[in-house]
């Protein structure tokens, strides 16, 4: 009778198997199918039957498989500008220029023509297609931009409006003091597009790459309102692929736009985004065959990809700082936090090469400028423009520190032994809580200061930061535009991020800044803006601690495949292709 | 019986309408506001705020909510445009259902069969083998269980798929993950059970009876064991069959877990009461059930005394 049980028991466990895993059986064939279908490289997965026999393309694959974050917040080009929707929009739509390695390119616009003040630009448009046949034209781009203004009850209202403020009578249509036929942007003829700025800014092309100026066709989108590009079907793309699945949280997926301009550049079939937030499934996906390629690499796997060839490295250009509040009375501390010796002294004290290693690892590096060394200027780099020979070293120099913070004991009266407690405010993610622990040691062993860390969530730190609640403010800034002054001019005294970077105010800063916005003359500019930095450097207002920089994957097969290192490292699907067999 | 489970349903709205209440004033004294975007200029955040009516008086928004719930209406998620929290969990619902059914089914079957084996073959081998699987059920997170089969049958023996909710095979890695803790629990209760059930006097009748070890075991001691599995029953459903952030985090399923954890970092107000309600309204029900169960399997519990 026992061997009965034992045996209905061992029949009960196999059926619990049975039972979770549903029909083994036929599962197991479909993936030994599509196993073996990607070993030879002809098809990415198993995505349909009916896909796998006929999608094929030859001399490369159909489908490539990518990973996303988060799902997208919105698709609408008028919406929002949130990072995990810039790469989505970047493959169903396509703006008047585009970031191709770092470098504008002419995208739907072929050619522009740029007025001598530099206020002007007026676009030659190509000729391509909307997924419906339709062609592309002028007025779609007018139409999209002055939906993103647009007040009105109808129109999408959202976060990123402001973007359209860099256009002439932009911002006063949007708050209602102006008609949409006095903003700057005109449609001349059905291929000739003319936008007026607000003022000259030698980084205005770099702007038009921004997914908010994208065209959109004013039939589709009074059709659906604010339902516009909430799914496949009411949308229309004009990109190098067309949206044509949505499935919210899982996937998107994209077919070829056969209407692209540049449809010839591409063999590939189709993309399908995966929304996946842990990276190391990510890794696991990408080494299946199951993705092509990643978001990042962890630091600890870097060098197994460099060694197989599928790295690729990209320079990112967010720079993360310490912000000492120079504005805000913070008791005691602010004695010291205003002083410009102790400032300076604070800076010289950290080794910037040993606390990015700690912190990133992954081939981030120290930083003393106040931006990326290659954010363009007068056609060359910034660093090329202006090389600063006598620059802070990258590795602490204690000896200066020690120096310095004499002189700012004698000038603020503060004696060794009775200095005042300080506060690191950080948040919650691992470079950043680093980077906090390392900074709170700087300041003990160097300064004998005693500060304890304060660690927020992003958005908390956010808000404490900008209303001063911090002697210390471990933050980070990437460029809306490669051009110093998204850098610059955060630090103005009007500027709504000016207690974000530490409060500094300064008239004579201001007027630097001013000046430069106001100037014609780019070379004259240029010199404004470099002797802004050094003010900058100077005051120490805000330590620059190190630029980000990291590791994607790719298989090797793919290629024309890039991300850029200004904006959200989105990857661009442009030009994709398979050269597998 | 009628009356009671009306009686407890009237308790049941009562300790949601308390639950949403609280957690209403509770998410709004979270650091942080859900505009706050350094990137956006403050006139514009206010905008966004007035947009969603978060620039009214509390109470006003705390009316607006709860008339808006009475209608089955819960808003609209802040991070989303067009989504409303409504269409987001009937969206992700499915799947966490579909996960949870798969992990509970197996965490039954597998959780008395091991339980079961173990009773029987008491300080032997079965019962090693099946409390060896119990405690590393209990004691390995399902995180790392999650990881490590992912590599092994992934990644090295490349016979599954490593995530994504797609064919049947892919569900059978999330589903061992999820399931592997409920298995053990529900494996040491069964084991506990029918081993305290074996020195009753009734089985001693039996077996003088001259009945079966057979069925000495399937009539009376199994049936007896059951009822303590109920009790940690209904709680189990709930947490299985609502999604858990880890296992749909690690396999990328598009359930309600993940919509926990990123609703309070993204402090998407509506999107956090949402997801309160729909657990919290999950839990009453399963312990509705559970309070039914018992007079079913014990006929001696009458629910209306």
């Amino acid at each position: 009778m026992k061997r009965k049980l034992i045996s209905m028991l061992s029949l009960l466990l196999v059926l619990a198997m049975l039972a979770s895993c549903g029909a083994t059986g036929k599962s197991d064939t479909k993936e030994t199918k599509s196993n073996s279908s990607e070993t030879k490289g002809t098809n990415a997965s198993d995505t349909g039957d009916e896909k796998e026999e006929s999608g094929t393309v030859s001399g490369g694959k159909s489908t490539v498989r990518i990973p996303l974050y988060a799902e997208p917040s919105s698709l609408d080009p008028g919406f929002g500008n949130s990072s995990d929707s810039i790469c989505p929009r970047g493959i169903m739509f396509e703006g008047l220029v585009r970031i191709y390695d770092n470098k504008i390119e002419p995208a739907i616009a072929e050619s522009w023509d740029i007025s001598e003040d530099g206020m002007t630009y007026t676009f030659h448009l190509r000729d391509t297609k909307w997924a419906d046949g339709q062609p592309v034209t002028a007025q779609d781009f007018e139409y999209g931009i002055k939906r993103l203004l647009d007040p009105g009850e109808d129109a999408p209202n959202g976060n990123y409006s402001w973007m359209g403020y860099y256009f002439k009578n932009g911002e006063e249509f949007n708050n209602g003091q102006c008609t949409a036929d006095e903003v700057g942007v005109k449609a001349i003829d059905e291929k000739t597009l003319e936008i007026t700025a607000v003022r000259n800014m030698p980084y205005f092309l770099d702007l038009m790459k921004m997914p908010c100026f994208y065209p959109v066709r004013q039939d589709i989108a009074e059709q659906y309102g604010k339902e516009y590009a909430s799914s496949p079907e009411k949308v229309l793309c004009n990109g190098p692929f067309i949206l044509t699945q949505w499935d919210h949280d899982s996937k998107l997926v994209f077919e070829k736009n056969p209407g692209y301009w540049n449809a010839d550049a591409i063999n590939v079939n189709s993309i399908e985004a995966y929304i996946i937030s842990d990276d190391n499934t990510i890794m696991d996906m990408f080494d299946n065959g199951e993705l092509d390629i990643t978001i990042t690499i962890p630091k600890e796997q870097i060098q197994t990809y460099i060694d197989n060839g599928e790295a690729v490295n990209i320079v990112g250009a967010t720079i993360w700082y310490s912000a000492i509040n120079t504005k805000t009375d913070r008791g005691e501390a602010s004695k010291l936090l205003q002083n410009k010796s102790f400032r300076q002294a604070f800076s010289y004290a950290i080794d910037r090469d040993g606390l990015v290693q700690a912190a990133r690892g992954d081939g981030s590096f120290g930083v003393t400028r106040m931006m990326p060394e290659f954010m363009a200027i007068c056609d060359t780099t910034w660093a090329e423009k202006f090389p600063v020979e006598s620059q802070l070293p990258t590795s602490a120099d204690t000896d200066k520190a020690a120096e310095l913070f004499e002189q700012a004991l004698a000038e603020t009266g503060l004696s060794k032994d009775s200095l005042p407690k300080m506060t690191i405010l950080t948040f919650d993610e691992d470079a950043a809580k680093t980077t906090a622990t390392i900074l709170q040691s700087v300041l003990k062993t160097t300064f004998n200061i005693d500060a304890e860390i304060d660690t927020q969530t992003y958005s908390a730190r956010q808000e404490k930061e900008n209303q001063g609640e911090y002697d210390f403010c471990i933050t980070n800034w990437a460029p809306d535009y490669n051009d110093p002054m998204t850098f610059l001019e955060c630090y103005t005294t009007g500027s709504s991020y000016n207690l974000y970077f530490g409060g500094f105010q300064s008239e004579a800063y201001d007027a630097l800044i001013k000046e430069a916005n106001e100037t014609d003359d780019l070379e004259k500019r240029a010199e404004l803006l470099f002797e802004a930095e050094n003010m900058a450097v100077e005051e120490m207002f805000c330590v620059p601690l190190f630029q980000t920089s990291g590791y994607w994957a790719k298989k090797t097969d793919l290629e024309g495949v890039t991300k850029c290192g200004f904006g959200a490292n989105d990857p661009d699907f442009s030009r994709v292709n398979y050269v597998g067999e | 019986m009628v009356k009671y489970i009306i009686k407890k349903l009237c308790v049941a709205l009562l300790t949601i309408f308390i639950l949403v209440s609280v957690v209403f004033l509770m998410i709004r004294l979270l650091p942080g506001d859900p505009f706050n975007d350094v990137k956006v200029p403050p006139a514009t955040q206010e905008k966004m705020r007035s947009y969603y009516g978060l620039d009214k008086p509390l109470h006003e928004q705390y009316l607006t909510y709860m008339g808006n719930l009475l209608q089955g209406n819960l808003g609209y998620s802040l991070r989303t445009q067009n989504r409303s929290v409504n269409e987001i969990i009937v969206t992700a619902f499915p799947y966490s259902l579909d996960l949870g059914i798969r992990a509970l089914i197996f965490a039954v079957v597998a959780g008395l069969g091991l339980g079961i084996l173990a009773a029987l073959k008491h300080n032997r081998f079965g019962d090693h083998f099946s409390m060896a699987i119990a405690v590393i059920g209990i004691s390995v997170p399902s995180f790392i269980i999650g990881s490590l089969l992912q590599y092994l049958f992934a990644v090295k023996l490349k016979i599954l798929p490593v995530a994504l909710w797609e064919t049947e095979a892919s569900t059978i890695l999330p589903t061992f993950a999820l399931g592997l803790g409920s298995v053990a629990s529900v494996a040491r209760i069964m084991r506990t059970s029918m081993l305290e059930i074996s020195n009753e006097d009734y089985i001693k009748t039996a077996k003088a009876k001259g009945l079966s070890g057979f069925e000495i075991t399937w009539r009376h001691k199994i049936r007896n064991s059951l009822l303590p599995i109920v009790t940690v029953l209904g709680p189990m459903v709930a947490v299985l069959l609502t999604g858990t952030f880890v296992i749909e985090n690690i396999f990328a399923i598009p359930g309600l877990g993940k919509h926990y954890v990123n609703s309070i970092q993204t402090l998407d107000y509506p999107l956090i009461l949402g997801m309160t309600l729909v657990y919290s309204v999950f839990l009453i029900l399963m312990q509705l059930v559970v309070d039914i169960v018992y007079g079913i399997v014990d006929p001696r519990i009458k629910l209306y005394q």
